[in-house]
């Protein structure tokens, strides 16, 4: 096209709100957050001027701050326990729900349903409806059994965190069924007949020629579950006394919001370090995005 | 006959398939059972509540609590400001995306490349990386408390995304329209707002509906930037709802603002769900 | 300079987006933006009155609330200074330091007062001269006014008000029905009294995990060792090396072994209280708060009953040690209108409004010309005035941010007996 004055005038102005907008709500804020990481800072407001610089010696302290490690070891098994669960059952949903079932629509949008509602109403009902070990579900259904198991609190001690883990996949599973089922539909249904032709079971046929072709797609998924985890926060202030950090469910996020906000006990407030967490985090979806783009090819079929 | 034959084979086929049926029919009902558990439990008292006797209605159907929940609980200013944030969010994340998505999509020029990728990189920046100097920021500028500063950080939030998605949408428009345009003399700015901005209808509802509902969801952000009662969205006003209910008891009334909150995105999820679902697995393919 | 840069930016979207628009579409978005935002920032104070800002630890449904607001309300009918309060909840404690720090215009602000004088020293106003000049030190209660003289070095830096006191709550009606007599005094007693509610039939005793159970340990730890000594055992690790924290561990056990808390306990706040509301447990150690919570969870009707814990077999502390506290008021340094801010803070704290208060949350009167407490707590004012020494929030379980999520998991394992109390010494003693 041709690039006269007008043209050009008219780039430049649709282009500078998106950028101009861009340019201030992230580079500006992580530039400031990278900067801020290496320097000695208290209040999130100081002046620049008022920093001091010391390397690397935020992140030493935080590789030293058990509270900090034990964050991140939770994080890793949201990471890791929660992501096999919500993959594994979304992909099997996904794969039941484009198998020709009945309802398609109605169970898809119902298993999506978690999604569109708001985080805290969402844990509520979870937590009162289902985890209440007085009048909660999983109570009744034990009680039902005569089991012991419905004296259990589910909302303290080791069962904590799992209680919490559980709620948060279920959430999770429609937005992963979701993508599976829309990959799943694009592969084309001419190799699945050929397979059926040549005697492959259903199973097999998942195995053999699904799972393969969905590769990038898998891949796309682990990365929003990473940024996802990253982002843990609401869920485990739910889970938690108020305005108290636990233990069992205490998460990087959280713990950048205690330490730059925090008040928690006499606790200092250090705002660097809590940029710190944040760049800490940063990299670790950064890291698991080109390690995943290193030995993950991408898809054969193109979408 | 032969009708009869392809019902019967249907029927056949669903049966092989009943494994999977329950499977999804479990979960389903759980869903399902667990929002009308909160609907009941919302028409009822704390004391029969907490007894478990929630289902019986032994004392009739509370509404009062809805009553209650919307003006003493303070849930219709939270509605409002919810609304006004994700609708005003909405609208400006579209007007400053589309035209820099048309652009991306159209114009060859320094930077279009750097500008796309950067968007991409932007969308999974997590927000505990933004929070700390946006906070300084508005703090220094004595703009804490202020609805417009949310709602800017909102729009900006969602800019990456919804430029990245509607420069794809733009990029699957035939160009023919903009050359015939383009040959009758029409100005390049009105042909956008003319002839793309019509034509792209059906993308901007989809990123659109996407970006009010993950607005409406949020939670940190409003945290931090709407910390007072009457600025309040709806996901921290319901959890001080939750806190002062600790205190206060009326758990009635708490079940009844968590149906208010999710009333409206289920309402809206049922009567939009063919464009919500594909508008997330677009967002989700593209990454 | 970033400030500069910063409106810059704002200013070329703004101007782009209208220059752009060719129609005035865009502009229009952001018209009602700015209109739909008025009254969120503080106008400065016009000159007809002064406004006053003050930033609230309540919810706004909250009774202490709708008192508050009542006595502001009279405030400005009877001065014409306008107080615009903020319902921030409890969230505040989180929020209002940052805001200072930024300059935010705010005047006065309510907390725990132990957080305003030790954590919030720097931000507040020195508040000694004005408590004298307004005869206030005679309506303050004594333990409260030295306790928060004793965190800083000198003057006063918070008025206390919502004072509360804490102990075991228990429900007569079911102590005289299991023969109960007497309350218990020492421990031993009280794991008597424990069997013989078991052996009628109900649960003993209930908690919730979080404050309950840290509340539990405290007080035991408390008793053996005293406020001194807790400082001593999480700031310099010694629960190995002091036999008082193993005794302690070992008395906490006993009681959730022998099955003498309810089989939930340690519940999720606030299931484990309600049980006495439903009448199904009959003590709990908590704070002057708790009984109108159950009130209000519950609907319960009960004839409350109120005894310290008990003392324990050489220990440091006997029964006129407790933990009391109360929410504070602060007054910003930097506020312009400090005494008015003050005297704003004076008709809350004292004389009707602080009446009022008190009958709305069954909560000890901050006044004391108001010698009436209200029923629900009234069993523990005869204790509250043998009191001799304070404890801090939960005896200083809660204080070092470091490791106070580290004994909260450990107390919790061991009143859910998933560990014994030798595991809970080792571990605790293992964190440096």
């Amino acid at each position: 096209m041709l690039q006269n004055k007008q043209t050009k005038q008219m780039i430049f102005c649709f282009m500078a709100p998106a950028v101009a907008f861009f340019l201030l709500i992230y580079l500006y804020p992580v530039a400031r957050t990278v900067a801020m990481s290496f320097f000695h800072a208290e209040g999130m407001s100081d002046a620049v001027k008022t920093w001091e610089w010391c390397g690397l010696e935020n992140y030493l302290t935080l590789f030293k701050t058990s509270i900090f490690l034990d964050s991140m070891k939770n994080m890793l098994k949201i990471w890791i326990y929660g992501g096999v669960i919500t993959m594994v059952i979304a992909m099997l949903f996904a794969a039941i729900l484009t198998s020709g079932v009945k309802f398609r629509g109605f169970y898809r949008a119902v298993i999506y349903i978690p999604n569109i509602i708001n985080a805290v109403a969402m844990a509520t009902m979870w937590i009162s409806a289902i985890f209440n070990k007085r009048f909660g579900f999983l109570h009744n259904l034990f009680e039902f059994f005569g089991s012991d198991l419905a004296k259990m609190d589910y909302l303290s001690g080791t069962a904590k965190f799992w209680s919490l883990l559980v709620a948060f996949c279920f959430g999770s599973v429609g937005y992963y069924m979701l993508i599976y089922m829309s990959g799943i539909e694009r592969i084309s249904g001419d190799i699945y007949e050929a397979a059926t032709i040549d005697g492959a079971s259903k199973a097999q046929q998942f195995f053999r020629i699904t799972l393969p072709l969905l590769r990038g797609v898998i891949k796309n998924c682990i990365v929003f579950w990473t940024i996802g985890t990253v982002g843990f926060f609401v869920w485990s202030q739910m889970w938690s006394a108020p305005l108290a950090s636990d233990l069992p469910t205490i998460t990087p996020f959280v713990y950048m919001y205690t330490i730059t906000f925090g008040t928690q006990g006499n606790t200092e407030r250090n705002a660097s370090l809590g940029a710190t967490v944040g760049v800490l985090m940063t990299l670790i979806v950064l890291l698991v995005f080109f390690v995943l783009n290193r030995f993950v090819k991408d898809d054969d079929v193109e979408f | 006959m032969k009708r009869n034959s392809a019902s019967h084979l249907e029927l056949k086929k669903q049966m092989r398939l009943l494994p999977g049926h329950l499977i999804v029919g479990l979960w389903c009902l759980f869903t399902i059972g667990m929002l009308a558990w909160i609907a009941a439990a919302s028409l009822s008292t704390s004391p029969e509540i907490m007894r478990g006797d929630a289902l019986k209605f032994e004392t009739g159907f509370h509404f009062e609590n809805y009553v209650k929940a919307w003006g003493a609980n303070n849930i219709s200013v939270f509605f409002m400001n919810s609304l006004l944030y994700a609708t005003s969010a909405m609208v400006g994340s579209l007007l400053v995306s589309a035209p820099a998505a048309y652009i991306l999509s159209r114009f060859v020029f320094k930077g279009n490349n750097v500008i796309r990728s950067s968007f991409v990189m932007a969308m999974s920046v997590p927000h505990i990386m933004i929070v700390l100097p946006l906070f300084s920021l508005t703090t220094q500028m004595a703009l804490t408390g202020n609805k417009l500063v949310l709602i800017l950080i909102y729009i900006g939030m969602q800019v990456p995304y919804t430029t990245t998605f509607l420069t794809t949408f733009f990029g699957n428009l035939s160009r023919g329209y903009e050359e015939a345009a383009s040959i009758d003399g029409c100005p390049p700015m009105k042909i956008f707002w003319k002839i793309m901005m019509p034509l792209a209808q059906p993308g901007m509802v989809t990123v659109g509906i996407f970006n009010f509902m993950s607005i409406w969801n949020e939670y940190f952000l409003s945290l931090i930037f709407a910390s007072s009662e009457k600025n309040m969205s709806v996901g921290p006003g319901l959890k001080s709802v939750l806190t002062a209910m600790q205190y206060t008891g009326d758990w009635g009334g708490l079940f009844a603002a968590v149906v208010i909150v999710f009333l409206p995105t289920l309402l809206l999820f049922i009567c939009l769900s063919k464009t919500i679902i594909g508008g997330i697995t677009a967002g989700g393919m593209k990454g | 300079m970033k400030k500069i840069i910063a409106l810059l930016l704002v200013l070329v979207m703004a101007v782009s987006l209208v220059a752009c628009g060719g129609s005035s579409e865009p502009a229009v978005t952001e018209a009602p933006d700015a209109e739909a935002a008025p009254a969120a920032t503080q106008a400065p104070a016009a000159d007809a009155g002064i406004e006053l800002t003050y930033w609230s630890m309540w919810n706004s449904t909250e009774g202490q609330a709708k008192v508050i607001q009542e006595a502001a309300d009279a405030y400005y009918a009877s001065t014409g200074i306008k107080v615009n309060i903020e319902w921030k909840g409890r969230d505040v404690k989180n929020l209002i330091q940052p805001a200072l720090d930024a300059g935010e215009k705010i005047d006065l602000f309510d907390q725990d007062y132990a957080f305003i004088s030790k954590n919030c020293t720097n931000y507040v106003a020195d508040v000694s001269e004005m408590v004298t000049a307004a005869g206030l030190e005679e309506h303050i209660l004594p333990v409260l006014y030295t306790t928060a003289q004793s965190y800083i070095e000198s003057g006063l830096k918070v008025i206390p008000y919502q004072p509360y006191t804490s102990g075991v709550w228990y429900n007569r009606a079911m102590f005289e029905a299991a023969g109960v007599e007497e309350v218990p005094e020492t421990f031993d007693e009280l794991l008597d009294v424990c069997q013989k509610l078991k052996d009628y039939g109900v649960n003993p005793m209930t908690c919730d995990q979080g404050d309950g159970t840290a509340l539990l340990m405290g007080y035991q730890l408390g008793r053996y060792v005293g406020q001194a000594g807790v400082y001593d055992i999480i700031d310099n690790c010694k629960w190995a090396e002091v036999p008082g924290a193993l005794k302690a561990a070992e008395d906490i056990y006993t009681l959730f072994a022998n099955g003498y808390m309810s089989p939930y306990a340690p519940s999720t706040y606030p299931d484990g209280q309600n049980e006495l509301g439903f009448e199904e447990s009959a003590m709990l150690l908590q704070a002057s708060w708790v009984p109108n919570e159950i009130v209000q969870n519950t609907g319960a009707q009960l004839d409350w009953g109120f005894f310290p814990w008990p003392a324990v077999e050489g220990g440091v502390n006997g029964t006129d040690a407790g933990m009391v506290g109360a929410q504070g008021y602060g007054i910003v340094e930097a506020s312009e209108h400090k005494q008015e801010a003050f005297d704003f803070v004076v008709t809350v704290v004292t004389g009707e409004y602080d009446l009022k208060m008190a009958e709305a949350v069954s909560s000890i009167p901050a006044d004391t010309a108001n010698v009436t407490w209200p029923a629900a707590v009234a069993g523990a004012e005869p204790y509250f005035k043998l009191m001799s020494e304070s404890y801090d929030w939960a005896v200083g379980l809660q204080d070092n941010a470091d490791y106070k999520d580290y004994i909260q998991d450990a107390i919790e394992r061991l009143c859910k007996t998933e560990i014994d109390p030798d595991t809970f010494i080792a571990e605790l003693a293992a964190l440096k």
